[in-house]
């Protein structure tokens, strides 16, 4: 009897800290950020499928790597579309909806910071593969090389958050800054590789350092606090957009020329 | 005939798909008929790297190793391969244009 009771208050405490979470959060705010993420599914899936076909052809493992990146994208926006649903459910304030929300909240965040982190990889191998493509020949040092960059990955993320506790988010703005350096420098030496001294005519590169730059510098928004932090966040939502709008543009110019 | 990619730099050390399409011109630029000794000779490659690549080439099914004239091993190239080696240069640019 006790613990049934306890177990009531329990539940009606969780539901009641669900309801003002979802009570901070506005209709107008989901909706908008509904449509936004369906995009971004839509148009991740769409680059993974159109790179899929270009890869059966060639079969270039940085190719792979760069068909998986849209795949990740595609499933972690998924997630987190489902999550903004189980808002807006949540906004009818029924009891079903309430603990629907409040039991998935964490499992779908968790699920899309997993696939995000694996599309991040996936996108740093893209670019660096033909940097270590001659020494990586058997399948084990690729899956050693892939592991590597998960952990750097990872470290990346942890640095940033020390940085940002011990010294501040300047600072840590900073070495993310250094990063990104880093990250074009790769992207402008793949540029030149392969023999080619044409000038490149569609800069569908673009795409690509527009990507790194809003995953690897996505926490700007936290240096600014309430409304501003949330206009910059939906400039990112609309970046990204751009950038895959990019992507697809050049992947589909692409597929035709490489698969007619 | 001369070892491929001559107009690299000296000592510039070459990428995968550069050397399998080394490799599949050398075989296209023998009228598609060639001996494994002298394809790995002008593709300009070490024992062991020319059997990973070939190997690799086989099983992608684009090269295949015939019977000629009932008596040798000669390498040719399948349409896979013949289609591969025509899009190259678009493939390279497409990877430039991508930054990849």
């Amino acid at each position: 009897m006790t613990a049934g009771l306890f177990n009531a208050t329990l539940s009606e405490e969780f539901l009641n800290q669900v309801s003002e979470g979802v009570a901070v959060v506005s209709l107008f705010d989901i909706i908008f950020s509904l449509l936004l993420l369906a995009l971004m599914v839509g148009l991740a899936l769409q680059i993974f499928r159109e790179t899929s076909k270009i890869y059966s052809f060639m079969e270039y493992e940085g190719l792979r790597y760069f068909k998986n990146t849209f795949l990740f994208y595609g499933l972690a926006n998924f997630f987190l579309f489902l999550l903004i649903l189980m808002f807006l459910l949540a906004k009818s304030s029924t009891k079903e909806s309430l603990y629907l929300l409040g039991i998935s909240m964490i499992p779908l965040f968790l699920l899309a910071g997993v696939c995000f982190w694996f599309a991040k990889v996936n996108l740093l191998s893209s670019i660096s593969w033909k940097m270590v493509e001659g020494t990586l020949g058997k399948r084990f040092h690729k899956f050693l090389y892939f592991i590597f960059l998960m952990f750097l990955t990872l470290m990346d993320t942890l640095v940033y958050i020390l940085i940002s506790l011990l010294l501040g988010e300047y600072y840590a703005f900073g070495y993310k800054a250094f990063i990104f350096v880093f990250i074009l420098l790769l992207i402008r030496s793949n540029m030149r590789s392969g023999g080619e001294t044409k000038p490149i005519t569609n800069p569908y590169y673009l795409g690509l350092i527009l990507l790194f730059t809003l995953s690897f510098l996505g926490n700007i928004s936290m240096l600014h606090e309430g409304k501003s932090a949330e206009l910059i966040s939906y400039a990112f939502d609309l970046l990204t957009l751009i950038a895959y709008v990019i992507i697809l543009k050049g992947i589909r110019k692409w597929s035709r020329i490489l698969l007619t | 005939m001369e070892p491929y990619s001559s107009d690299m730099k000296p000592f510039q050390k070459r990428s995968r798909l550069e050397i399998i399409q080394d490799i599949l011109k050398v075989i296209r630029d023998s009228n598609n008929i060639i001996s494994p000794t002298k394809l790995q000779r002008l593709s300009n490659l070490s024992y062991q790297m020319f059997e990973e690549y070939l190997g690799e080439l086989e099983s992608k099914g684009m090269v295949e190793l015939k019977q000629y004239k009932g008596k040798r091993n000669v390498y040719a190239l399948t349409p896979k391969g013949k289609q591969f080696l025509d899009k190259y240069e678009d493939f390279i640019s497409f990877l430039r244009e991508f930054g990849i």
